[in-house]
């Protein structure tokens, strides 16, 4: 029995979500055709992209709506800043908008007026990503939120990092992904990190990392000082990351890929096959069942 | 006219969606991909390779491997026995010629499989198109034991054989398939997985009936060689570049500094000229 619309989609749902990176455009325009129901995907399909970009820390670029402060600045939509409203919120940019998942067109934008200009260690926290994305995400994205789903006696900090690398003209995309969260009152700092590449010319290659982390700061009477710490263990962490993902490379043709398969036969030469064909050949017919 | 067309659109999108979605999970999505769209059953299942299935020959108490080409209804035919599985009366069997060919070439094939593969196991099928020979060269390796190093690999090669007087044309298609999974310093799951596939076509001499068997090993070789260096050389290691790319590994100012040392000593060493 043919599914219906939507019982198709929700079996689509997982090929956007699990998409490499870079490729949800493409993915969800096979599936368009696939489905071949286009006025009923309009209608469903919004607030799962929805949840791809948000998942994804979509970077949208939004713009202040008083023109004379005509600086566009970036903003992350994750679940962190988004409002019960569904609006997301910039702390940086002291504005909120909505978002068009379907188009990618940000909306709305207005000067919010939030305490969060008052929230100062989210302000040094951000100050510090800052200076960790320059040294080690050109082009990415970090951004710090006030944890908006936590309830408010246990204010967590929460740490956005986004690094896409999109070059379909040489057929890869990558993606670095990474949540670090902070609780002031436990010191804990909780990271997951993920990341995921294709590379599809004339095939198609998926690496698929992710990994999490639980570290603990340890307590400074100089509070001045704790994003300056947070954000020197997550270097320090990601960058042990990064060296084992190269170490695991390693291991992995030096060990994983010749178990598998070897390069040559242990004789070092290629096989006689004449010898093996031939060998066989005398035994093997006396042996062969009359049809 | 217009059913057709979009049928065949249909079928390329299915197409260019399973080159862009995770290869470890291809067996999942292509499941689902058929519940959204049964009408691509055939077309889907016979294009797109998937990891290769292990079925129990209990005549001769031998493994073997199954795909399309030995299939008939619901069983699959062991290249050991002959036999199907679950047994089947009357099940297409292949002709005189063919089956000769495939016990020798399966013969072969093990010997090439545990020198290359160090275990493994291979399954070879023969069969005749039209007077033309074809033939079918499955590996399967898997790696199951070291949890911080696990691994499969599966080759699927399809062989049509032209043959003209006292030579043969052979039209080779190949398909890897590579899982591997890595946890070495405690990465979390490193997941590095591919499908390739590549065609070549050789033209070599037929002396002897066990010819055949020659020259689709020697081509079958050199083709997993290319290959195999290809997925090493050039897959692995572009990933490893990207993944490098995604975030630097120095910091940029020092990088910066580097640079800008390395460009005052260079002037400074022209002008000295």
């Amino acid at each position: 029995m043919e599914l219906s619309t939507s019982e198709k989609l929700q079996r689509a749902v997982d090929f956007l979500k699990s998409g490499p990176p870079g490729e949800i455009d493409d993915v969800f325009n096979d599936i368009r055709v696939i489905i071949d129901d286009d006025k009923q995907l309009q209608e469903e399909i919004g607030p799962i992209l929805a949840e791809c970009n948000i998942q994804q820390f979509y970077a949208a670029e939004i713009e202040h709506p008083d023109s004379s402060e005509s600086s566009k600045t970036v903003a992350l939509l994750t679940e962190y800043n988004q409002l019960d409203s569904g609006s997301f919120i910039d702390y940086d940019a002291g504005l909120s908008f909505d978002f068009d998942h379907l188009r990618l067109e940000v909306k709305n934008v207005s000067v919010c007026d939030t305490e969060s200009g008052q929230d100062e260690f989210r302000d040094q926290l951000q100050a510090e990503a800052n200076k960790y994305k320059d040294e080690h995400f050109p082009g990415g994205h970090i951004k710090v939120f006030p944890n908006l789903g936590k309830s408010e006696t246990s204010l967590e900090y929460v740490i956005c990092i986004i690094n896409n690398k999109y070059n379909p003209d040489n057929y890869w995309n990558g993606r670095y992904q990474a949540s670090w969260k902070f609780n002031p009152d436990t010191n804990e700092l909780n990271g997951e990190l993920s990341v995921r590449i294709h590379y599809y010319e004339d095939g198609n290659v998926q690496l698929a990392i992710s990994n999490s982390f639980h570290l603990e700061i340890s307590p400074s009477a100089d509070y001045s000082s704790l994003p300056k710490s947070i954000f020197s263990l997550i270097s320090k962490e990601e960058k042990q990351f990064q060296l084992n993902v190269n170490k695991n490379y390693a291991h992995l043709n030096e060990t994983t890929f010749k178990d598998l398969r070897r390069k040559l036969p242990l004789t070092k030469s290629k096989i006689d096959w004449l010898k093996i064909a031939s060998y066989n050949l005398n035994d093997e017919l006396s042996a062969v069942p009359q049809i | 006219m217009e059913d057709d067309s979009n049928d065949s659109r249909k079928f390329d999108c299915a197409l260019d969606l399973m080159c862009r979605l995770p290869p470890q999970n291809i067996e999942e999505n292509i499941a689902k991909l058929l519940e959204i769209a049964p009408d691509l059953t055939d077309g889907i299942l016979s294009s797109i390779d998937q990891p290769l299935k292990i079925r129990f020959d209990d005549i001769s108490g031998q493994n073997f491997l199954v795909c399309d080409y030995n299939r008939d209804g619901d069983s699959f035919r062991s290249p050991w026995s002959n036999a199907y599985f679950p047994p089947l009366e009357e099940g297409i069997l292949p002709s005189t010629r063919a089956r000769k060919l495939e016990l020798v070439a399966n013969e072969a094939f093990k010997t090439f499989t545990r020198l290359y593969y160090q275990g493994g196991l291979s399954s070879v099928y023969f069969w005749e198109n039209d007077e033309n020979l074809a033939c079918a060269v499955l590996i399967k390796k898997v790696n199951n034991d070291n949890p911080n190093s696990k691994g499969a690999w599966d080759s699927i090669h399809i062989i049509d054989i032209e043959e003209r007087g006292r030579q043969a044309r052979y039209k080779l298609i190949t398909t890897i398939m590579l899982y591997t999974i890595n946890n070495q310093g405690h990465v979390g799951q490193m997941d590095l997985s591919g499908s390739l596939t590549r065609e070549d076509v050789r033209e070599a001499p037929v002396d002897e009936i066990n010819s055949h068997v020659v020259n689709i090993g020697r081509f079958i070789e050199d083709m997993e060689f290319k290959l195999r260096g290809s997925i090493e050389d050039v897959y692995f290691g572009k990933t490893k570049d990207i993944f490098n790319s995604l975030r630097s590994l120095n910091n940029q100012s020092n990088i910066m500094s580097q640079r800008e040392l390395q460009q005052n000593l260079y002037s400074q060493l022209k002008n000295r000229n």
